[in-house]
């Protein structure tokens, strides 16, 4: 087969390969308007009327306010209320000014812990400690309000309502764990003071020296927790941890020039009157009867 | 009228537009479809899908091309796809290897079986080569206008339409030997 009879071929098939008859116009268009009419076509600028960034936008935020709403729910769910109150008197306190008379051994340190339950009552009502030789005992009481703080900071869900205070969040814990370790140092200061200036010189028990390590451990992380925040405070956490580790070691080792210089540094830097001025901040404290 | 204008009056809801460049180009794109389909029941399906998503999709038709290959572009992709379908459903699909042998007597009797053997050869033409060739050798479209409606460079035009006519001249010789012989 040559060229010209292949060329042939193809014009032939031009012509006769699947040659198409005239169209049913009416018949398809009448399909036509039908299936149009039929189906309901949604324009695609319909089906995209909002940008991509927006419907993206619109899915976050939904996403967070479930999240907000979720985590409000989980805060506000009911749950067992605490109420602490640490009610602290000393004579001292309530002149504000340290001195023989207010830290004598008669000085009365009242510490009443009351934990009360979701009602509201109190769960228990310690007795008053009247005298210098049960102030780690009343320490180690008060150590229920300390627990109860650091729970609350470290859960994040605000387990202790301090005086019916229904917000509570980590700023809040912070202060009332603030607070409430003031409030224990200041008791163990005073107890010192008092038993060293006593008739017998302070031989500072086990407990006590256990009490006071505590204290500076606490005296350290609550420095490292919010350091500089707050400069007054601040400062006088730093007095306190330099008081607290000259007290850590006169009760492990019990030497007498250790004493005055303990007593040095209390009065020197004024801790026990800044210590009392920073108290009623967050705790109730009162100087009741 | 004008393309544009005609585009602009059916995006409106004007039914006489719709209905005007329905007229217009109903005749060729049904041309093309019963090329590509063979049967008359497939290609008015395929025009009236073809018509059906134009006037669906008419609102993005930018006046780039003419009206024209707009609507032939949606004819061809159509019409290739259904075809796709229905090959795959009535397994028609026959390679030029696998097509019959023709009795010899039927081989010698006339150019009518030249003829039909030419139409079986053009079926048998792989989905590439086949439309190439249909609208250039049949339809007459020139390669720029198949390649915007295929969507495939002008080169790739031309070199499909040689390789198509290389088949069908394969085909045609065997067969045209086995007839001289």
């Amino acid at each position: 087969m040559n060229d010209e009879e292949f060329n042939d071929l193809l014009r032939d098939a031009a012509a006769t390969y699947n040659t198409p008859p005239a169209p049913p116009r009416d018949q398809m268009w009448d399909a036509i308007v039908t299936a149009r009419a039929a189906s309901v076509v949604v324009p695609i600028h319909s089906a995209r009327r909002l940008p991509r960034w927006t419907a993206s936008a619109v899915a976050a935020a939904a996403l967070l306010m479930v999240g907000i709403a979720i985590g409000r729910q989980s805060r506000g769910a009911p749950r067992p209320k605490a109420r602490v109150t640490a009610n602290v008197q000393t004579s001292a306190a309530a002149s504000g000014v340290p001195g023989p008379a207010a830290e004598a051994p008669s000085s009365s340190v009242l510490l009443q812990v009351i934990v009360a339950d979701a009602g509201g009552e109190p769960a228990s009502t310690p007795g008053a400690v009247s005298r210098a030789p049960a102030t780690t005992a009343a320490i180690r009481q008060h150590s229920a309000v300390r627990r109860l703080a650091i729970a609350g900071t470290r859960s994040g869900r605000g387990a202790p309502n301090v005086a019916g205070n229904d917000s509570f969040n980590d700023a809040d814990a912070y202060r009332l764990a603030v607070v409430e370790h003031l409030t224990r140092t200041e008791v163990l200061l005073t107890g010192f003071r008092a038993e060293a200036r006593s008739d017998r010189p302070a031989k500072l028990d086990a407990q006590f020296a256990a009490v006071a390590r505590e204290l500076l451990g606490t005296t350290r992380y609550l420095l490292a927790t919010r350091r500089g925040e707050d400069p007054v405070m601040t400062r006088l956490l730093q007095d306190l941890e330099y008081v607290l580790m000259q007290l850590s070691q006169y009760a492990n080792e019990g030497r007498g020039a250790d004493l005055d210089a303990i007593n040095q540094s209390i009065d020197r830097r004024n801790v026990l009157p800044k210590l009392r001025y920073s108290i009623p901040a967050g705790v109730s404290a009162s100087s009741g009867t | 009228m004008t393309d544009a204008q005609l585009v602009a009056r059916c995006i409106a809801g004007d039914r006489s537009a719709e209905r005007a460049l329905y007229d217009a180009h109903v005749d060729r794109v049904f041309r093309i479809a019963f090329r590509l389909a063979g049967d008359s029941d497939l290609a008015q399906d395929f025009t009236q899908e073809t018509f059906i998503r134009a006037f669906t999709r008419l609102s993005q038709y930018r006046g780039d091309a003419s009206l024209s290959t707009w609507l032939h572009t949606i004819a061809t992709s159509v019409s290739l796809n259904g075809m796709r379908s229905v090959t795959r459903l009535r397994s028609r699909s026959t390679s030029l290897d696998d097509f019959p042998e023709l009795p010899a007597a039927t081989r010698r009797s006339a150019p009518h079986d030249l003829r039909e053997r030419l139409h079986a050869s053009i079926d048998a033409l792989s989905h590439k080569l086949r439309p190439v060739f249909v609208m250039h050798d049949v339809e007459g479209y020139t390669h720029e206008e198949i390649a915007n409606t295929l969507g495939i460079p002008v080169g790739t035009s031309k070199a499909r339409l040689f390789n198509a006519r290389a088949k069908l001249r394969a085909a045609l010789e065997i067969f045209a030997g086995d007839r001289s012989a």
